[in-house]
């Protein structure tokens, strides 16, 4: 009888570990479309502002120099709400694409045009850059 | 209205970075985002990549159409981004090893090349780079336009030119590279010997070049304080107008229009920042390192050698310094 009881604690817990490997599994089996992307950035931007670096492609200054948080703090306040719009997606060649979607922000930002240069790594979409309405600074890509 | 924030140009960087080629032996590809992959065929390097090659091994890479890199034998070469006033602008270097580049047409900016201690803008050229244990550098120009830039002082070469550079001085005379032969494991014996001979001058020389790079750092801290302090005083300021006025007032905008520009220019600060930090780190893990490996293994049955004593002793003086200085500016990602 107590045999029976343990085998039976141990299968609840075996099922238990699988059932949270597999609830954690597709996140990062099912490839990261360019809406994702923009929805975990703006995740990040609310409530983990550490990682708002990884939304950024691997080949790009910003997932570098943003893996301190610090370096991106004048440019995307931590103390603010954000909210990005829902994406309208042009050029999308299958390696590249140019995402827009409004930005807003709690004080930064006021339902700007953010304008996403997206960059696929293996399966997954990245920004490779982002400038919001630049009506009185050029912008400046090389 | 509202701000501009803008994060790393696309169209450049793009042909900037490089492809791999071809790979002989089994050298390791050292990511930017930590950890550590095998390289192969197609890969592409992203910014701030390092390839790690052994005693075996070598790997060409090619960026775009007709420049290419060849990563020699017991080589660390690394490709970075470093933001400037007018724009991004690539950095390639080996902190050891031997590197020859060889760049067709330009498309966009002309890249930088070196070691961990020199820089040299480059114009169509072929040219090697060798660097040395104990931290100087060989630039062997074939064709092209090479400017070296070291402690304050630059030297042109052109075709069929050459020039040293030791760690932390300026760059030595030029010379003709035509009747002279010169290959890497001569002279990376060379200055193997030389490192020996003198390791307490070699260190001096490392860290001389370290602290070019803390001159850099205090330099933009200082103007990102500056400009930082702005910043905070002008969002303070827009706090207060949308508090006040609402968000979408007019007096919120017109601040809106301050903030941007100094929050564009805090940000490329801090970027460059981050860029001599880890620099900093590469010279420190690399060289530094080396330098300390090649001594333990030499003194390792006389550790109370009064050389090996001072060359620990002004190891640690180094790391201490490095400590204060920059571990600040790094992550664990970084480490």
């Amino acid at each position: 009888m107590k045999k029976t009881i343990i085998l039976r604690v141990l299968l609840a817990l075996v099922i238990a570990g699988l059932v949270s490997v597999l609830a954690g599994c597709p996140e990062e089996l099912v490839p990261v479309s360019i809406a994702d992307r923009l929805n975990r950035l703006e995740a990040d931007l609310n409530a983990n502002y550490d990682n708002v670096y990884t939304n950024w492609h691997p080949e790009s200054t910003t997932r570098q120099a943003g893996a301190n948080p610090s370096a991106l703090e004048t440019a995307l306040p931590s103390s603010e709400t954000y909210t990005i719009g829902a994406p309208t997606i042009s050029g999308d060649n299958g390696t590249t694409a140019t995402a827009t979607a409004t930005f807003d922000s709690s004080v930064t930002y006021t339902n700007d045009t953010a304008t996403f240069s997206m960059k696929k790594d293996g399966d997954d979409w990245f920004i490779l850059s982002l400038s919001v309405d630049a009506t009185f600074l050029p912008t400046v890509v090389d | 209205m509202a701000a501009i924030l803008l994060f790393v140009g696309a169209g450049v960087a793009i042909a900037q970075y490089a492809r791999v080629e071809y790979v002989d032996g089994f050298p390791e590809l050292r990511k930017a985002q930590g950890g550590s992959d095998y390289i192969d065929f197609g890969m592409e390097l992203q910014s701030g990549d390092s390839v790690v090659t052994g005693r075996d091994d070598f790997v060409e890479l090619s960026q775009g159409a007709d420049s290419s890199i060849r990563v020699e034998p017991d080589t660390v070469f690394t490709i970075r981004e470093v933001e400037t006033s007018t724009g991004r602008q690539t950095v390639m270097s080996n902190s050891v090893g031997s590197v020859s580049y060889r760049f067709g047409r330009m498309t966009g900016r002309e890249p930088r090349i070196g070691t961990s201690t020199v820089v040299a803008g480059v114009r169509g050229t072929e040219v090697t780079v060798y660097a040395g244990a104990d931290g100087s550098a060989m630039f062997l120009v074939d064709s092209g336009e090479v400017e070296v830039t070291s402690a304050g002082e630059s030297v042109s070469l052109t075709e069929a030119q050459g020039v040293e550079v030791p760690a932390g001085g300026p760059p030595g005379e030029v010379f003709e590279i035509i009747g002279r032969a010169i290959d890497f494991s001569t002279w990376s014996g060379e200055k193997q010997d030389e490192f020996l001979a003198d390791p307490i001058g070699s260190l001096r020389g490392l860290e001389a070049q370290l602290q070019d790079y803390y001159g850099e750092l205090i330099v933009l801290q200082s103007l990102y304080t500056e400009k930082r302090a702005e910043y905070d005083a002008a969002y303070a300021d827009l706090e207060d107008a949308v508090e006040r006025f609402g968000r979408e007032s007019d007096e919120a905008e017109m601040i809106r229009e301050v903030v941007g520009p100094l929050g564009q220019e805090a940000t490329v600060l801090a970027f460059n920042i981050r860029y001599y930090a880890l620099t900093s780190l590469s010279l420190r893990r690399y060289l530094l390192g080396q330098m300390s490996v090649e001594m333990k293994t030499r003194y390792i049955l006389d550790r109370e050698n009064p050389t090996y004593t001072e060359f620990v002793a002004l190891r640690d003086s180094i790391l201490e310094e490095y400590e204060s200085r920059i571990t600040q500016h790094l992550v664990a990602v970084d480490i």
